[in-house]
């Protein structure tokens, strides 16, 4: 399609300023900027140095020139100022904005947030700061990083949480392979700490940064072993729903593999009875045991 | 391509710009270069050339009853409304080049450009902090620059939607008050006129295009709409629930307290809110002997419940 006349214009306007602020510029990072041929861009320059003021005498013209492939704006009369944003324009950047802020850390959301909202006093005031709201997915962006550190070799330190021991804990890893599945992400990795292999839920992992060191990963070594469990539960169970991919169906409930044990045994305490842990009978005689101790709370 | 019409543009603009006073239509035709031909032939060129500037945003003011003019309209462009006169940072200015390469490429790369361009072209050079480390990405999602733009102009729109339980779709008139990303995907909120209430839509089941079907400014957004209240995902727990945990137990939960308090050297009391009833029974089932429900009784004695039957069923 070709480009109309009011479309080039407003290229036209805009060139001004930025020549004006991007003072020896050559013609053709200009037209790159401008996503313009050069010969376009030439044709632009020419047509720009015949615009002016009313009076059109060489003292009301915009005054421009073009040498060695460098620009050289000496008079941009009143087109000195870049346009301003308009509603929608400043719409989309408080939008990217609210982005920007979801994806920093805490301690740099603070000036994004006074920036959106001086733009929003500035622009598009119709729409109120609560009518936006961005949440990205915090798991894409610790992918990112996880990937990051596979590519350069590098460690990853991380700040894990274990609701099951209760504890926070800082550790550096090395990680050896991602596991997606269905409603969660695992991250088995050498652990410095721990000195060995562990697998990690990518969902407790609160923080995590790449590190300068190389990773180190000794091999053939255990990592935590597998258990499988067999349960029963109701077709209501949220245990059933939350785990349907990892779960296998048998003849009279389903069996799951599972590394630590003590995250099934709350999990079916948290079912309240409408999940029963069969196998191993250690594991059912410890949910057993655990109601009994907090039943025993109330009398 | 007429080289003569962008140059009338930028002259006819720079004019405008340039007057502190409203110029009358026998002025602009007098002084400003470009405009030939009989007076009907002017005439109409002046006309398009003011529609082709508002198209392209440029706000054009008109004054009517200037007493100089008699009964001959006058017209500027107010330099306020047509360039940036505000002060940014350079921070400022860096932080927002950054949020705009999150929107480039889809629907948003020639107003990200734009913006790019013009923020480059501030006399203040844009810096984006060094230090922040921000991984590219693209936001966008299909759909979303054309609700944006609807909501900036509060313009009504009208497209298929999908509903989740069935695979029909159903055409709705809709007037966009906000919008929000959760978790990768974009959802807009706004005022469905045929069911006559506040509606969320996800925007990756909107089935069709997207179409205007008002002018601009053809309802309002409350200044007090807040898009969480209307989105179930975003909601705020509103279930109170006071329990005592174990100092050495319930970290994942001590984390979001509304308050916390010691009990003894055993025991804290604290204070949450949880989604549900059935999200606080869960939690405290999950903590086992760790914890005891203080309030409301009616959690107590469900969760009392519970454990009698998990003892039961693992008997």
């Amino acid at each position: 399609m070709a480009e109309t006349a009011a479309a080039r214009a407003l290229r036209l306007i805009d060139l001004v300023p930025y020549l004006v602020s991007n003072p020896g510029v050559s013609v053709k990072e200009t037209a790159t900027k401008f996503g313009v041929r050069v010969a376009d861009l030439l044709k632009d320059l020419d047509l720009l140095f015949v615009c002016g003021l009313p009076g059109y005498t060489p003292l009301e013209l915009i005054d421009l020139s073009v040498e060695d492939g460098v620009i050289s704006i000496r008079d941009p009369q009143n087109l000195e100022a870049p346009r301003r944003f308009s509603e929608g324009e400043a719409l989309v950047m408080r939008v990217a904005l609210s982005a920007l802020e979801d994806l920093l850390p805490a301690t740099k959301k603070e000036s994004v947030r006074k920036l959106r909202e001086k733009l929003s006093k500035l622009y598009s005031a119709d729409i109120p700061e609560d009518a936006l709201f961005y949440q990205g997915d915090p798991s894409k962006e610790k992918m990112r990083k996880i990937e990051a550190s596979i590519k350069t070799g590098k460690k990853l330190k991380i700040t894990y949480l274990n609701p099951l021991r209760g504890e926070r804990t800082n550790r550096a890893i090395s990680v050896i392979r991602v596991k997606a599945e269905p409603r969660r992400t695992l991250i088995d990795a050498w652990c410095d700490a721990s000195n060995g292999v562990r697998t990690f839920n990518l969902g407790q992992i609160e923080e995590l940064e790449v590190t300068k060191d190389p990773i180190e990963v000794q091999e053939n070594l255990k990592s935590d072993e597998l258990l499988v469990a067999k349960l029963k539960a109701d077709s209501n169970s949220y245990f059933v729903a939350e785990n349907q991919a990892q779960l296998r169906k048998v003849s009279e409930g389903y069996e799951i593999e599972i590394f630590q044990p003590e995250w099934l045994v709350r999990k079916v305490l948290a079912e309240g009875g409408s999940a029963q842990l069969v196998e191993p009978i250690e594991l059912s005689l410890r949910v057993k045991d655990l109601a009994r101790k907090a039943l025993a709370l109330y009398s | 391509m007429s080289s003569a019409k962008t140059e009338r543009l930028v002259n006819l603009t720079m004019a405008l710009l340039g007057t502190k006073r409203y110029m009358a239509k026998s002025e602009i035709f007098k002084r400003v270069s470009g405009y030939t031909g009989t007076q009907e032939t002017k005439e109409r060129m002046f006309e398009r050339d003011k529609d082709d500037l508002r198209n392209l945003g440029i706000e054009i003011e008109v004054a009517t009853h200037d007493p100089l003019f008699e009964d001959e309209v006058g017209y500027r462009i107010r330099p306020e409304a047509f360039q940036i006169h505000e002060k940014f940072s350079a921070e400022e200015l860096g932080l927002i080049s950054l949020a705009l390469q999150q929107i480039e490429g889809d629907d948003f790369s020639g107003t990200a450009r734009s913006l790019a361009l013009r923020l480059n072209s501030l006399a203040v050079t844009p810096e984006i902090p060094v230090e922040i480390p921000v991984a590219q990405s693209a936001i966008s999602e299909a759909g979303l620059s054309e609700v944006l733009s609807a909501l900036s102009e509060r313009a009504t729109i009208s497209f298929d939607y999908q509903k989740a339980s069935s695979n029909k779709s159903e055409e709705r008139k809709v007037n966009p008050l906000g919008v929000s990303a959760w978790r990768g995907a974009w959802y807009l909120v706004g005022e469905d006129l045929e069911r006559d209430d506040i509606r969320a839509f996800k925007l990756s089941r909107i089935s069709s295009g997207i179409s205007r079907i008002s002018k601009a400014g053809a309802y309002q957004v409350p200044s007090d709409f807040n898009i969480k209240e209307y989105l179930v995902m975003l909601k705020s727990w509103d279930y109170v629930a006071k329990i005592a945990i174990r100092k050495s137990a319930g970290i994942h939960l001590r984390n979001r307290a509304i308050s916390t308090s010691e009990i003894d050297d055993e025991w804290d009391e604290v204070e949450l809110t949880f989604s549900d009833e059935a999200h606080a029974l869960r939690e405290a089932l999950w903590l086992a002997d760790d914890t005891k429900v203080l309030s409301p009784s009616s959690l107590k004695g469900l969760l009392i419940e519970k454990l009698k039957r998990l003892v039961l069923v693992h008997g």
